[in-house]
């Protein structure tokens, strides 16, 4: 199990060096600079000169490239360049909120999404079952952005009072302002996601309905019961875990529509922010947090594989001792 | 290879009167996205006490559409009809679902076609070997249990998952679990030994057949291996397009068919020609035979008529057997 980590975790840690750099590649691409926000209308080209030199932008794109690379590995992100401030703590707050905005979301709605897909496929063909199909399609093809927009208007003209509609309250403000405030974005965030977990979760149940050991169990007066929770679900979790984990990822990446629409103070929001000013060393920052913890998740769910799938198990010591 | 069992029929495990299993009209349909597709048609037979029972036939006859209807196992969108369904005197198609789960497992025992597929991928054997005989076996009696089908040395391994055991060790569990463990009187075998090895079907055979020596259970026995029927079978009958097209004492059966399908099946078997003779197929395909409106077996018979084609011929008596045909007998 170790050995497996460590192997997936390498794996993992290339991938976010690829993604890197071509973060890096691109934002140099873009047309502009950072320095746009230093110089006022109509600069001289010597100001413009002074500004790159001191922000290090003159030197030949390799030379940006490694000390991008060194300041990675070292992990030392550096400061905005719009205001100065470290990066580290620029993101810190930030993670905290995407963080807390993404693990509401996800435990509740793929807990509302399992309970509805595993209830459609024990009830397959009756009502209950048509409710689920219908709501979970509904669900995961309404745009969030859309659905956002559509909430901020219900509770911020038509009945305002209930939910804040815009902002984030710390918990200074008071535990129930806070939680308050999480339920219009985390609501819009994860409702689609429920409807695919639904759907997935529905397919495979019925596929492991059909399943020889079921009927089996059957023919031995197992009861439905037993056979719905213990042994189909077991089954079925398999393939959902795959799509669960990748919602994970995206739920705690830092939803950038989401945060925009609701004035969540997020890393999302901080992703448009940067990108917007060229902060390049924000921007890397934002984009590192989103490529890293969308790889975590995938790690996660190999390694969830693993723990509950044993021919996945056996695979990989039958082929780590050849 | 060929060792005859003798047993007597009806005597083990005789303890009420009438037929242990009665089956009169049956008919199974299942409902697909073209229409009503019938699967089994009209069949009548009876299983005595004690016996072993053959159920033989090509792929798509029905066989096992009739043995999941007999479980009430169907799955959804299929229908069961019967003008009787008798199991041990009492009526299985209007017995409530919760006095069939009872029935299921305790009553009558299923070996599964396929070993390989009917234990859960994710759970170890042991959990569910437990899980399946309801959860009264502790490791003691498991153990117990998996010596008595010759898998005594599996005590270490019962952690492992069903994978990591062969076909035959697996059926072997199964039959542990689902004819040992509890004692059904009445064991439906679906081809339980048809996806093994050759070497290990005989073994799995052997075993079923030791069992109901000891247990004096009875056996309904699907298979299209008529070597097996000749072997072990008290009384055999064969289904085509989802008709019994004849049911017979398996000697009487073998001796001098009288439906023209089971003349060309026995034909068609290698023991029965010279050496060097060429096999003889059964010309044409069972395919869509159960939607015919006369005789299912007319296309292929070398004895149809006109009526053959149009009027499905009822069961009757004749030479000490039921027969479906038209035109039963010897051959000329």
């Amino acid at each position: 199990m170790l050995s497996y980590a460590i192997r997936r975790a390498g794996g993992a840690a290339v991938v976010l060096l690829l993604v890197l750099t071509m973060v890096f590649l691109m934002l140099h691409a873009a047309p502009g600079g950072p320095e746009t926000a230093y110089l006022g209308n109509n600069p001289t080209p010597e100001k413009r000169a002074a500004v790159l030199a001191q922000l290090g932008l003159d030197r030949p794109l390799w030379a940006q490239y490694l000390t991008f690379v060194g300041s990675i590995l070292t992990l030392d992100l550096g400061s905005s360049l719009t205001t100065g401030t470290p990066v580290s703590e620029l993101l810190a707050d930030r993670m905290l909120v995407t963080l807390e905005l993404g693990l509401v979301a996800f435990v509740v709605w793929t807990a509302i999404g399992m309970l509805a897909g595993a209830l459609a496929a024990a009830r397959r063909g009756r009502a209950l079952d048509a409710v689920v199909r219908v709501g979970s399609v509904v669900a995961l093809s309404v745009p969030s952005f859309w659905l956002g927009l559509i909430l901020v208007l219900v509770f911020g003209l038509y009945v305002p009072g209930v939910l804040p509609s815009s902002g984030w309250a710390t918990w200074d403000e008071g535990v129930g302002e806070h939680l308050r405030s999480i339920v219009l974005p985390a609501f819009t965030l994860g409702i689609s996601a429920a409807g695919v977990i639904a759907r997935t979760l529905r397919t495979s149940m019925i596929e492991a309905l059909d399943a020889d050991h079921v009927t089996f169990g059957r023919s031995l007066g197992l009861n439905e019961r037993t056979i719905l929770s213990r042994i189909a679900l077991r089954n079925a979790v398999i393939p959902t875990v795959t799509v669960i984990g990748m919602m994970l990822g995206t739920f705690i990446g830092g939803a950038v529509l989401i945060e925009n629409v609701f004035n969540v103070p997020g890393v999302g929001q901080l992703v448009v922010s940067s990108f917007l000013a060229h902060d390049y060393p924000v921007a890397i920052a934002a984009t590192v947090w989103t490529a890293g913890t969308f790889l975590v998740a995938t790690l996660v769910v190999d390694l969830l594989y693993f723990a509950i799938d044993p021919r996945i198990r056996a695979q990989f010591l039958e082929r780590s001792t050849r | 290879m060929r060792t005859v069992v003798e047993l007597p029929a009806g005597q083990a495990g005789d303890t009420g009167a009438g037929p242990l299993l009665e089956v009169s009209g049956l008919d199974v349909t299942y409902r697909t996205a073209r229409g009503l597709l019938p699967a089994v048609r009209d069949v009548s037979f009876r299983v005595e006490r004690g016996e072993v029972f053959g159920l033989v036939g090509e792929s798509g006859s029905g066989k096992s559409s009739l043995v999941t209807a007999l479980m009430r196992l169907l799955p959804r969108g299929s229908e069961i009809t019967a003008d009787r369904l008798e199991f041990d005197g009492t009526d299985l198609l209007t017995m409530p679902e919760s006095r069939m789960r009872r029935l299921r497992g305790r009553e009558i025992g299923l070996v599964p076609q396929r070993p390989m597929t009917s234990l859960s991928p994710v759970t170890p054997v042991a959990a569910q070997l437990r899980r399946l005989t309801g959860g009264e076996v502790d490791d003691a009696r498991l153990h117990e249990l998996l010596t008595d089908v010759g898998l005594g040395g599996l005590k270490a391994r019962l952690g492992d998952y069903p994978f990591q055991f062969s076909g035959g060790q697996l059926q072997r569990m199964l039959i542990a679990v689902a004819v040992l463990a509890r004692e059904p009187s009445l064991v439906l075998a679906d081809e339980p030994t048809t996806t093994l090895d050759a070497t290990v079907q005989a073994q799995v055979l052997r075993l079923l057949l030791d069992l109901r020596e000891r247990l004096g259970n009875t056996v309904l026995l699907v298979t299209h291996d008529l070597g097996v029927v000749a072997q072990v079978c008290d009384r055999v009958g064969v289904m085509y397009g989802g008709r019994l097209v004849e049911v017979a004492p398996t000697r009487q059966l073998f001796e001098d068919p009288q439906h023209p399908y089971t003349r060309a099946l026995l034909a068609a078997m290698p023991s029965n020609q010279a050496r060097g003779e060429r096999l003889r197929p059964i010309p044409g395909t069972v395919s869509g035979a159960q939607l015919l409106p006369g005789c299912p077996f007319a296309p292929r018979c070398d004895r149809a008529t006109a009526l053959c084609w149009e009027v499905d011929p009822e069961p009757t008596e004749h030479a000490g057997r039921t027969v479906r045909c038209h035109h039963p007998g010897s051959p000329a």
